[in-house]
């Protein structure tokens, strides 16, 4: 069934030589799986024995033809050939011949090309075929597995070697054999393939699930796809407010990666564009560029010089695939082969469309997290106190971190109560979960815990009582917590441990001591457990820290050890609160990587000293006994009798209630106590920033009578601005001396 | 313990004592006031304030103190106070001359007394 010729009795190879030359041709391709070397060796093998040149035409899965070629082992005919054979391409669509000897699965044989039907040759390429000389050819079907799976086409250039038919048997011969190698290579290329995507996916779902953190897995995801299926990958996001954003770009080579990144940066992505990333998240669908030809590059490019980066690029085939999840088209990623001239086909766009729904999820999971995440921040930061009270006589500073990776914020809180005869109450605790519900449910303790203080009870009674009521909470919440009540006036303090790690005391030499106490389940897991207080005292210039776990919980570390390096670092921190508080986190709080909330709050009680006393109160009768308690404690340093300190407290007590009268419908007023000791007397001042009522009955009266019969020299003075009270009383141990 | 003051009352033969621990100043005086006075019914013989753990008491507290006794008084009902003699706010009471008007005991004991043997010192 071959074309007539009338060179029949011709043949190139002699069967000896045929033979010897078919062993060696088994024996090469026998030694290769590889389906690119398979190819070459092929097209090699013939030349220049049986062939001048020899290209093998393979059939795509789209269809398509790709050709491997020998080459022509003269440079200079190969030149031509190549300028031919893309000229001809150009004009004629690619390998008419073997696409028709494919198309027909018969062979065809050009005993001499002269006696062809003459080639349409366009004027200008006359020459250049003249000079390659092409005097036969044999284009044979390549088959396997009883499909034909492509062509070889066997160039005689050679003035006097006509392929006969002989020669034609002997191709097909070798085309059923090459037939064969040919097909197991691409099969083996295949399950290779299948076994490569496989991993690929395997690590890319890792590399997904690993981090929450949205640009950061998508630049991993954009790496992987560089290591293995593009030179180039970039992905696009859409933004909730319909903008698109370059999520993550990635070069085969990282040099380049500039490149890319600035190319983005110029030629921003039209969100108007009918084709590439914009068209395929408008519509969902994926677009395949095979090839891309020069005129694509003119048609897209927006000037001169886009169109020069885009051609220096080198752009061989791209593949556009949308990010989806749940129906919603998030994103797009693209993948360009430029330096490895990898041609994009259909099993790579369903690779690469599996890729993008496993990542479209990825995104979808990480925003839903960071809604989440942000929602209990949120919550958590509301709950927590938004000022700390101001204390007569303490100093306070708190800090609270959330957890920055997994969803692990929420559930710490601190938190500090004035209590009404004057002395504070202080709590830290951590509720047992994670996220918007610990959040919420630590909410409840704390002002469950604030109202059972601020109804009178003890620390162990208030924690007993918040254990109780915890039991009666819908689901089996738990917290951890420490609370003390510190009296201003003497730096004692009682306090209730419940399963929390123990609070620590910094004295003013920087020793440090652990506050262990007896400690107590956590609140919420029994029933009438007890909560026994312990007291301690808080000497002056000394500091307690109260914190959470996750200030000292390192994975894979005791917890023991975490509080170890806290005492170091607490025995070292700088003695201002805010900035101890500071050097602490700045320790101890990785800022990349926390797994748990950190709440931590120190107190100190203001340090007094015996020359001078000096207060700035509200004008609330509530502050009245806090100033009292403040008052005492400096009153202790002046060597005052017990007597004495009583009865200066009650004049001074008295001549704040009179402020405090004064202020009365002022929001926000205060008033000011001062105390000196000298000469042998403690001299007091109360200043009020009021308008000054005459005493009114006669009970106001009796503060006045009080204030005069307890102290010496009063004076009363009224002013515009307010009114200022000052009084003496002689001390009697300085009076002794 | 925190609030300022705790109140504990208590009926003994007919007569109210309400017992206040802690201190007493404008911030708890009138809401004690209205909390004893309420407690104590038209037939007891009388009230008696015990103030033996009473660590502070300025004026507000003896406003308190002749708001109790006004109101009893219409009842012809009998008031006494009690404060130990070594306590330190009975100066602020001898100040005012508290003791003028309202007698003061040193125990409860002896206020109890004095108002069942209608209103003298018992013995």
């Amino acid at each position: 069934m071959t074309e007539q010729t009338t060179h029949e009795s011709r043949r190139v190879l002699d069967p000896q030589r045929a033979l010897a030359f078919l062993a060696q041709a088994s024996a090469v391709l026998a030694r290769s799986l590889d389906y690119e070397r398979t190819l070459a060796e092929v097209a090699q093998l013939a030349v220049p024995e049986f062939a001048d040149w020899c290209g093998v035409d393979v059939v795509q899965p789209d269809g398509s033809l790709r050709q491997i070629t020998s080459g022509h082992p003269n440079p200079r005919l190969e030149e031509l050939l190549a300028e031919l054979r893309a000229r001809y391409r150009a004009e004629k669509g690619r390998s008419e011949g073997a696409m028709s000897v494919i198309a027909t699965g018969r062979p065809e044989l050009r005993a001499d090309v002269r006696d062809a039907p003459q080639m349409e040759i366009p004027e200008d390429m006359a020459e250049l075929y003249e000079a390659l000389g092409p005097r036969s050819y044999i284009i044979v079907p390549l088959t396997a597995r009883g499909r034909t799976i492509g062509a070889l086409t066997f160039l005689s250039t050679i003035e006097g070697r006509h392929y006969g038919e002989a020669d034609l048997d002997f191709a097909q011969h070798l085309a059923r054999r090459f037939g064969l190698a040919v097909d197991n290579a691409r099969l083996y290329q295949e399950a290779q393939n299948a076994r490569d995507r496989l991993s690929f996916m395997a690590k890319a779902s890792e590399l997904l699930s690993a981090s929450l953190e949205l640009d950061e897995t998508l630049q991993q995801v954009a790496m992987l796809a560089v290591s293995s299926l593009a030179d180039w990958c970039s992905i696009e996001l859409l933004d909730d407010d319909g903008t698109l954003r370059n999520a993550a770009i990635a070069h085969v080579d990282p040099e380049r990666v500039q490149i890319a990144r600035d190319l983005r940066q110029r030629y921003p992505i039209d969100s108007d564009d009918p084709s590439g990333v914009p068209n395929v998240i408008r519509t969902g669908r994926s677009e395949l560029y095979p090839e891309i030809a020069d005129e694509l590059l003119v048609q897209s490019a927006r000037d001169e010089e886009h169109l020069r980066l885009l051609r220096s690029i080198g752009l061989k085939s791209v593949l556009i695939v949308p990010l989806t999840a749940r129906g919603r088209t998030l994103g797009a990623i693209t993948l360009v082969s430029t330096e490895s001239e990898r041609q994009y086909g259909v099993e790579d766009l369903r690779f690469a469309e599996e890729l993008a729904h496993r990542a479209g999820v990825a995104v979808d999971n990480s925003r839903l997290y960071s809604r989440e995440h942000n929602a209990a921040v949120t919550l958590q930061q509301s709950l927590l106190p938004r000022q700390l009270p101001e204390v007569p006589g303490v100093e306070f500073a708190a800090r609270y971190l959330p957890a920055t990776s997994e969803l692990d914020v929420g559930g710490d809180w601190y938190d500090a109560i004035q209590l009404s005869d004057g002395s504070v109450g202080v709590a830290i605790g951590d509720v047992v979960g994670h996220g918007v519900e610990a959040a919420a449910v630590m909410g409840q303790f704390r002002n469950a815990l604030r109202a059972y203080v601020l109804d009178g009870r003890g620390p162990d009674a208030a924690v007993e009582r918040l254990n109780r009521l915890t039991r009666t909470f819908d689901q089996n919440d738990m917290a951890t917590l420490v609370y003390v009540v510190l009296d201003t006036a003497t730096g004692g303090f009682r306090f209730v441990r419940a399963g929390h790690p123990p609070p620590l005391i910094r004295d003013a030499e920087g020793n440090i001591t652990q506050l262990n106490g007896q400690g107590a389940l956590p609140v919420g897991v029994a029933l009438n457990v007890r909560y026994p207080a312990t007291s301690m005292k808080l000497e002056p210039g000394a500091t307690l820290l109260l914190y959470t776990d996750g200030l000292v919980e390192r994975r894979g570390e005791p917890l023991e050890a975490g509080i170890a390096k806290l005492e170091r670092v607490l025995a070292e921190a700088p003695e201002p609160l805010e900035e101890l508080c500071d050097h602490l986190l700045a320790a101890l709080a990785a800022e990349d990587q926390r797994n748990d909330d950190i709440a931590l709050l120190a107190i100190r009680p203001i340090e007094l000293e015996a020359e001078r006393f000096h207060t700035v109160l509200r004008a609330d009768p509530t502050e009245l006994s806090r100033l009292r308690r403040l008052l005492m404690r400096w009153l202790r340093l002046t060597q005052a009798s017990a007597q004495e300190i009583y009865d200066i407290t009650i004049a001074a007590g008295e001549a704040c209630a009179n402020a405090i009268e004064h202020a009365y419908g002022a929001r926000a007023a205060r008033f000011e106590v001062e105390g000196t000791v000298e000469e042998g007397f403690v001299k007091l001042r109360v200043r009020d920033f009021g308008s000054w009522r005459a005493p009114r009955g006669e009970h106001r009266g009796r503060g006045l009578q009080l204030i005069e019969a307890l102290m010496e020299d009063v004076e009363i003075e009224r002013g515009d601005r307010g009114t200022e009270v000052r009084m003496r009383r002689r001390l009697s141990a300085l009076e002794a001396r | 313990m925190n609030p300022l003051a705790r109140l504990t009352l208590e009926t003994r033969d007919g007569i109210q004592i309400a017992h206040i621990s802690g201190e007493v100043d404008i911030a708890n005086a009138s809401t004690l006031e209205s909390e004893i006075a309420d407690t104590v019914g038209n037939t007891a013989l009388g009230l008696v304030v015990n103030l033996t753990d009473t660590d502070y008491f300025d004026s507000a507290g003896i406003r308190m103190l002749f708001e109790l006794r006004k109101r009893l008084t219409g009842r012809r009902q009998s008031l006494r106070v009690v404060v130990p003699r070594e306590s330190v706010i009975i100066t602020a009471l001898l100040v005012t001359e508290v003791d003028q008007i309202i007698p003061i005991d040193e125990t409860v004991d002896a206020s109890l007394g004095a108002i069942a043997n209608g209103g003298r010192p018992a013995g």
